[in-house]
């Protein structure tokens, strides 16, 4: 008994643990990721790669929980900044950037919301193609170039300290956890994503559920984009093609289990550490920029395994096999 | 009478989008100026080869009811080395070409296997594990050259893509044989109709003794071999290969077959529809563009195309559902 119940709090906490030796390792193989008197990385990756990534990732989890997915995150951001910037640069007034930001986010997540209940496309086909689309707006709008040349205020707003950040993300993330674990629609959330039919069946507004959710990751990914407008300085169409990979991967590594109905927000605060810390600590071990496409493939899929690994059945499966050897050699 | 009828069958088993692509040919033929310059028909023809070569995978897979969104990235993974492999040599003659164009489809297919054993033989998400896949193949291209381009191969390398024999070019002659063997091995063998049967249902199919995990197997290889050839393909008609050069080709595939007639559902449509749907949607890319509508336009019109037809094939299927009811309930 005693060494199931140590099994599952291993395999509970094995993200942390998986942190805890990533941070060693690259504390002690490196001489620039962490150290005593080294704190500037860690802080950076905190405090600056950290929110943006946690939030997408966050919409993501929520997406996955309803057994979908979203890949116009990226392109969702993309738009949504530019659009706001352009607003933001030609009327000079903050407020109305980010407001016209955040309906751009919205209205993305509704269409892609309304697209896969209502019409009934599959979720990755709608989004891929909602990407595209997007993104080519997005370039049609900028004409391919970029917008920069904020108002200071603006800056001022997201960047007076160092922590608006990530104090604004940790704030969002937990108001998300306890939107899905303590109300009636968070849990309709993962009702709509263990089986669509039976939560209909049960009362359940899927359809609205679904809109609901889209547009929350709409709204992410807007917030994810002033963010990033706010410390590069500058928008273009290119922006955020790298986000749902990155994200899908966060989330997963996270500990969240595709199939849906699986998974919660807080999971992608740990998914999204060790994913920094992972493709921060290959570059400080010296392994090129250009690896990181790569790694980021390789972690969905090992981490999509190891979530699919049953110790107890493998322990199982192998006593079964020696016995059988065993077995065989008597004979 | 009997042969208007016979004529109005044959009528009926065209797929409907080829009224489209004569429609479309004959408004780029009164706006677009050189549209039907015979270079530019040609010029359509050979992209649409290449687009064709790539989506038979593309059918399959969503003939049997999953997705493949690896494509552009095992193309471009395995022109790339491939590629390379002809530049290691000062002057390579035919038998050089052929080594290389063997090296493309292994690694086609081993990226293929890949994802066959683990959708077909592990059960893992088939979107999720391909989309994983894509982003490795590309990383992997990325950090082969380090993101540089191969390019400036000589006459015997470009004879496939660009090459002539008796005034036909090799490339379209390449894709009539390989799409006419593909069609056939659809149709008329067994583990086509496997793959149908796969789609149409995998528990029934399972039930009816299909064995299920080798056919979605050998759908994945096939679809990573031909992604593997088409990355030749393209190395021969452009003379570079990048590490970007299949970036959307997976976009477009799953327009081709879906403006084609193939639906997700799985076991509906066909390679026929594909040669069609592949067609168009060179067309419309290609008559854009000398309309002189902006390039960045052209993927978001694939994508407004799929997500059009996608939502008249659910307004129809809403139809026949609603007809059929009727019938049962007035009877």
């Amino acid at each position: 008994m005693t060494k199931n119940i140590n099994l599952s709090l291993l395999k509970k906490n094995s993200r942390l643990i998986v942190l805890l030796l990533l941070l060693v390792f690259f504390a002690a193989f490196t001489d620039t990721f962490w150290g005593i008197s080294n704190w500037t990385n860690i802080l950076n990756i905190v405090l600056d790669q950290f929110p943006p990534l946690l939030l997408i990732a966050a919409g993501m989890t929520m997406v996955i929980i309803m057994r979908g997915i979203d890949l116009s995150i990226g392109a969702t951001v993309a738009i949504s900044a530019s659009l706001g910037a352009i607003v933001m640069n030609s009327t000079q007034n903050v407020a109305l950037g980010i407001l016209i930001s955040l309906l751009v986010g919205i209205i993305v997540g509704v269409c892609n919301g309304v697209l896969i209940s209502v019409v009934g496309v599959p979720p990755y086909i709608a989004t891929i193609s909602m990407k595209w689309i997007l993104t080519g707006i997005c370039l049609v709008v900028l004409n391919g170039s970029s917008v920069y040349g904020f108002p200071s205020e603006f800056k001022a707003l997201l960047q007076s300290t160092k922590y608006n950040c990530f104090i604004i993300s940790l704030v969002l993330i937990f108001l998300l956890a306890f939107f899905m674990e303590k109300t009636v629609f968070g849990r309709n959330v993962y009702v709509t994503g263990t089986n669509e039919t039976a939560a209909k069946l049960s009362g359940v507004n899927t359809v609205m559920v679904t809109i609901i959710v889209f547009a929350i990751v709409g709204v992410l990914s807007s917030i994810t984009g002033l963010m990033y407008m706010s410390f590069l300085g500058g928008v273009d169409a290119n922006l955020g093609s790298s986000f749902p990979i990155r994200a899908i991967a966060a989330s997963l590594i996270g500990g969240n289990a595709f199939g849906g109905g699986k998974g919660r927000v807080t999971n992608t605060i740990i998914g999204a550490f060790i994913m920094l810390v992972l493709t921060n600590g290959l570059l400080h071990m010296g392994i090129p920029a250009v690896w990181q496409q790569f790694v980021l493939g390789a972690l969905i899929i090992i981490s999509v395994v190891a979530e699919n690994f049953d110790v107890k059945s493998f322990l199982k499966k192998r006593k079964k096999a020696v016995r059988q050897l065993k077995k065989e050699e008597i004979v | 009478m009997l042969n208007i009828r016979l004529f109005r069958n044959e009528i009926k088993r065209v797929p409907g989008i080829a009224y489209g692509i004569i429609i479309v040919m004959v408004i780029f033929a009164f706006t677009a100026r050189n549209f039907m310059n015979p270079v530019n028909l040609e010029n359509i023809l050979r992209n649409a080869a290449i687009l064709l070569v790539i989506s038979i995978g593309g059918t399959m897979a969503i003939l049997a009811g999953k997705i493949d969104l690896s494509i552009g990235g095992i193309a471009t993974l395995s022109g790339m080395i491939g590629g390379i492999y002809l530049k290691s040599i000062p002057e390579p003659n035919a038998f050089n070409v052929l080594i290389s164009i063997l090296i493309s489809i292994a690694v086609g297919s081993a990226v293929g296997a890949f994802n066959g054993f683990m959708i077909g033989y592990r059960g893992y998400d088939n979107w999720l594990i391909t989309f994983s896949t894509m982003s490795i193949a590309f990383g992997l291209a990325q950090t082969i050259t380090g993101g540089n381009i191969v390019s400036g191969f000589n006459r015997t390398v470009r004879f496939i893509g660009s090459g002539q024999i008796f005034g036909i070019r090799v490339l379209l002659i390449l894709t009539f044989i390989v799409v006419g063997v593909m069609i056939f091995v659809m149709h008329r063998t067994r583990f086509g109709l496997h793959v149908y049967a796969v789609g149409d249902s995998e528990t029934c199919a399972k039930v009816s003794g299909v064995n299920v995990k080798k056919t979605l197997f050998m759908v994945y290889l096939l679809s990573g071999l031909f992604a593997g050839l088409c990355g030749f393909l393209l190395l021969s008609k452009t003379n570079s290969v990048g590490p970007t050069t299949g970036d959307g080709y997976e976009f477009n595939a799953i327009a081709a077959i879906i403006v084609g007639g193939t639906t997700f559902d799985g076991g509906k449509g066909g390679l026929g529809s594909t040669v069609f749907g592949a067609l168009f949607i060179t067309i419309v890319k290609n008559g854009l563009q000398l309309i002189g509508l902006s390039v960045f336009w052209q993927q978001a019109c694939v994508g407004f195309f799929i997500l059009g037809i996608i939502l008249v094939n659910a307004l129809n299927e809403k139809r026949a559902v609603k007809n059929a009811k009727r019938r049962i309930y007035h009877d």
